[in-house]
């Protein structure tokens, strides 16, 4: 029985690009944005909102690999904030050592994401303690090294691309795309990718079919690490210094794109693309906000309902397709009980 | 792919003198059998015979204590059912080993995708194969359907699919059957018979004794661990079989029923109950004084049973879900949380008490009074020097060994936990007293206490239904005996007048005529 074209071009769309409902709410915060907020609809502000995003939009990506396994990072903030002022201060705004610093910047950020993992892997305690801890540990050393001063500075070259445009498109969105793309392989392609959902689906089912769950524990909150190091460099661009709290909010804010792009906490749903949508999602409500001159605590407020809004969508689907198909199941044919209470 | 044609009847799989104890239960004492090539092999036993635990130490997800296994004539001792699976062995579980959140061709090939040259993951491959084997058990879902997305018994051919798709050349089926449908079994017996006829060994693992006629060319039972039986099934019959799988002597465990009054009204009474693919249309009495017990396999809807009296349906149904009525003390309720039931009167000692029945970490004063703080409390401050009389008092009564009421509950041996728990409800004087399995893991000692009470309660008035596996139990501590098979009551029994046999008969649904007329009790 062929089954109709729709639903699996749907199921293919989801693949790459997360839950349908995620999109239109992006297109419609796009139209309700261009309707009701006075300057929204400018190709500058655009640009700006895509710029602003990119940052988040790298520590999101790493973050969505920790989640799909069930575990998770709050450690990027500190990451970020170390990855920006090691690279800062490798690069001292030397054009030659740029490639050096971003390379020596991302294995630092690897080795301590691995670090986590290992932990979290081999003694099985919840990645929200392990990670935790070494973001105080992380952040503590950036203290200590920067004197938490301002610190170092980017190459020149690196100081325009921040809040520049290749035609009608931000530099920094380009530069995404590469990694967007190999994130997007990594995760329907490769069989790296199908283990990170299969230990989150159920990590003692992936064991018993020879997947090393610890290999794919360590492997998400390495990428995690490397990709918010890498984020701190991407950040230096904008703010063309190396600054020791440059993370400061950026832990809740990826987890927050993560779970509003359709991931499960709990592991083995979801994806990146998703995630994508839900980092443009936060970046409109600070864009909304500033523009229509709302205060930061009402921006938190703003992002504190839409979690809400998320979770309680995605949670309260989620269990009325369980009791569905465990009431279908077992009723074929259309004999839907009207549950009369028993009493 | 691992197929060698052996020649029919050669040893593919040896078990010699295999051990294996859990805590204080000897699993499989001693077990010795061999698996043939080009022979379907049923392994019987009740519950709890030890059946599963043979199979999956033969497929490496458990390992022996003794013993040795000799797969195609070497030794091997295999570190993890892939490593088994990828030398021969192929597992079929009750229990799905299915991912929910991923497709079914990802299922099939997870943990050996197969890439190309790019290294990408072969997903036409995986499409192409999956599709091919699919077709070929006979399932109706498509390669890139959801898993979770699928009905069980779709499932439950996929997870077919992902084995034979290994090729194996020892095929263990553990209850395969249990939620498929009426063509779905005759394929798979087609293709049972195919592979049997290619030479490999089989062992397969049903309650439905008829199944096994049909279908097996040599039958081993097994009871309380060991074998108690190995035979062609031209040699046997279905009685002789069921005769094997029970005959333990009944031990001198079980204190002497007594005589009480039966109150005119009943103190539950159930009518037409039933849950959504649980059970149906369940129908029973229970009155003040008596102790009656609920047999069946598992699996047969007994525990859900239970759950659902005490207002908490398996996830994710929910009281709601609820036919039928029940009335306590001849009023009818609606039970839709513990909570209403533990105010009704009723009280549930679950089936895992580690996870249901007891707060580890917390002492095990706490533990006992922790249903009725309410009463301990004024105020909302509990008195607890109250309380720790009140569970003084249990701890005396039940005899729990315990340095002192303080200790954390996670500290005492299995029979004691069991025994708090049990305390929690005596504490609380409830009228219904349901058990799910009251005395699994327990020792000897711990048990015959945990009768004495049992029976102490029930001359106290209290109602109580108790589920066991074990038919001695059920048999020694029952006024009488309600036999549940695949969600419905099969058929009462007074515990002078039966047997473990016709028990045990009436749970594999050999014994039709003994189905009650109707269920008044």
């Amino acid at each position: 029985m062929p089954r109709p074209d729709s639903r699996s071009a749907v199921s293919a769309f989801q693949r790459w690009a997360g839950p349908v409902w995620v999109w239109t709410v992006v297109g419609a915060m796009v139209v309700a944005g261009s309707l009701g907020v006075a300057d929204f609809a400018l190709l500058s502000n655009f640009q700006a909102v895509g710029q602003a995003a990119v940052p988040l939009a790298v520590v999101a990506i790493g973050e969505t690999f920790v989640i799909l396994t069930g575990g998770i990072d709050i450690s990027v903030a500190a990451m970020l904030s170390l990855g920006n002022t090691l690279s800062m201060g490798l690069m001292a705004g030397h054009e030659g050592r740029v490639w050096f610093a971003i390379l020596l910047t991302v294995l630092a950020g690897l080795a301590a994401g691995a670090t986590s993992g290992l932990i979290v892997a081999k003694l099985r305690v919840p990645s929200f303690i392990v990670t935790l801890g070494a973001a105080n540990i992380v952040q503590g050393i950036v203290f200590a090294y920067t004197k938490q001063g301002t610190y170092g500075s980017p190459a020149p070259s690196l100081v325009n691309l921040g809040y520049a445009n290749w035609g009608p498109f931000p530099a920094l969105v380009i530069l995404l795309l590469p990694l967007l793309a190999v994130a997007l392989w990594v995760q329907n392609r490769t069989r790296a990718g199908r283990h990170v959902y299969a230990t989150g689906g159920d990590p003692a089912i992936a064991r018993l079919a020879g997947i090393s769950v610890t290999r794919v524990r360590i492997a998400a909150f390495a990428a995690s690490g490397g990709l918010a190091a890498l984020a701190g460099v991407v950040i230096s661009m904008r703010l063309g210094s190396g600054e020791p709290l440059a993370g400061t909010g950026f832990d809740w804010d990826a987890v927050t794109a993560v779970v509003i792009g359709g991931t499960a906490l709990r592991g083995g749903k979801g994806g990146v693309g998703g995630t994508i949508g839900g980092v443009l999602i936060v970046a409109m409500i600070n864009d909304f906000m500033n523009l229509q001159g709302i205060s930061t605590f009402w921006q938190t407020v703003a992002k504190g309902v839409v979690i809400f809004a998320a979770v309680i969508a995605g949670a309260g689907t989620e269990l009325l397709t369980r009791r569905r198909r465990q009431l279908l199941r077992h009723l074929p044919g259309s004999a839907a009980r009207e549950a009369p209470a028993h009493g | 792919m691992s197929t060698t044609l052996t020649a029919p009847g050669t040893p593919v799989l040896e078990a010699s003198r295999i051990g294996k104890r859990f805590g204080f239960t000897v699993a499989l004492d001693e077990v010795s059998a061999t698996f043939r090539a080009g022979e379907i092999h049923a392994l019987l036993g009740e519950n709890g015979a030890g059946k599963t635990t043979l199979t999956r130490i033969i497929a490496g997800v458990e390992s022996a204590d003794t013993g040795e296994l000799r797969f195609a004539g070497e030794p091997v001792d295999f570190a993890s059912p892939a490593a088994a699976l990828a030398q021969g062995i192929g597992l079929i579980h009750q229990e799905l080993s299915l991912i929910p959140s991923l497709s079914v061709g990802a299922n099939v090939f997870l943990g050996r995708e197969p890439r190309t040259t790019r290294g990408s993951v072969d997903d036409r491959a995986i499409h192409r194969q999956t599709s091919a084997i699919l077709r070929y058990v006979g399932a109706s879902c498509r390669s890139g359907d959801v898993v979770e997305s699928l009905p069980l018994a779709q499932q439950q051919l996929v997870e077919i699919a992902r084995i034979l798709d290994r090729r194996p050349r020892l095929l263990i089926m553990d209850e395969p059957t249990a939620s498929l449908s009426r063509e779905n079994v005759a394929r798979l017996f087609e293709i049972m018979r195919e592979l049997r006829d290619s030479g490999v060994a089989i062992v397969y693992i049903s309650h439905e004794i008829q199944e096994v006629f049909a279908i097996a060319d040599r039958v081993t039972v097994l009871r309380d661990g060991r074998v108690t039986m190995t035979k062609p099934i031209s040699e046997t019959k279905a009685d002789e079989v069921v005769r094997m799988m029970v005959g333990r002597e009944l031990e001198a465990l079980f204190p002497p029923r007594k005589q009480v009054a039966r109150s005119p009204r009943p103190v539950l009474e159930v009518a037409g109950l039933s849950l959504p693919g649980h059970f149906e249309d369940v129908s029973f009495s229970l009155y003040a004084g008596e102790v009656v017990g609920l047999a069946g396999l598992v699996g047969a809807g007994r525990s859900e049973l239970v759950q659902s009296l005490f207002g908490a349906p398996p996830s994710p149904l929910t009281p709601r879900d609820l036919g039928g009525s029940v009335s306590v003390h001849g009023r009818r309720v609606t039970i839709s949380s513990p909570r209403e039931a533990i105010a009704q009167g009723i009280g549930l000692v679950p089936e895992d008490r580690k996870t249901e029945g007891l707060l580890l970490t917390l002492a095990l004063a706490e533990n006992i009074t922790l249903p009725q703080l309410a009463e301990l409390a004024r105020y909302g401050v509990v008195d607890r020097a109250r309380g720790a009389r009140l569970a003084a008092e249990q701890i005396a009564r039940l005899r729990i060994v315990t340095p002192s009421a303080a200790v954390p509950v996670r500290s005492l041996s299995g029979g004691n936990q069991q025994k708090v728990v049990l305390a929690k409800w005596l504490a609380k004087r409830c009228s219904i007293l349901l058990l799910d399995e009251p005395t699994r893991g327990v020792d000897i000692g711990a048990k015959t206490e945990i009768y004495a009470f049992v029976r102490e309660l029930a001359e106290n008035g209290t109602a109580v239904l108790f589920i066991s596996s074990s038919l001695p139990e059920i048999l020694g501590l029952s006024d009488r005996i309600l036999v549940m098979r695949r969600g419905r009551i099969e058929a009462e029994h007074e515990p002078d007048t039966t047997s473990e046999e016709r028990l045990l008969s009436a749970a594999l649904g050999l014994a039709r005529e003994e189905r009650p007329e109707h269920a008044e009790a």
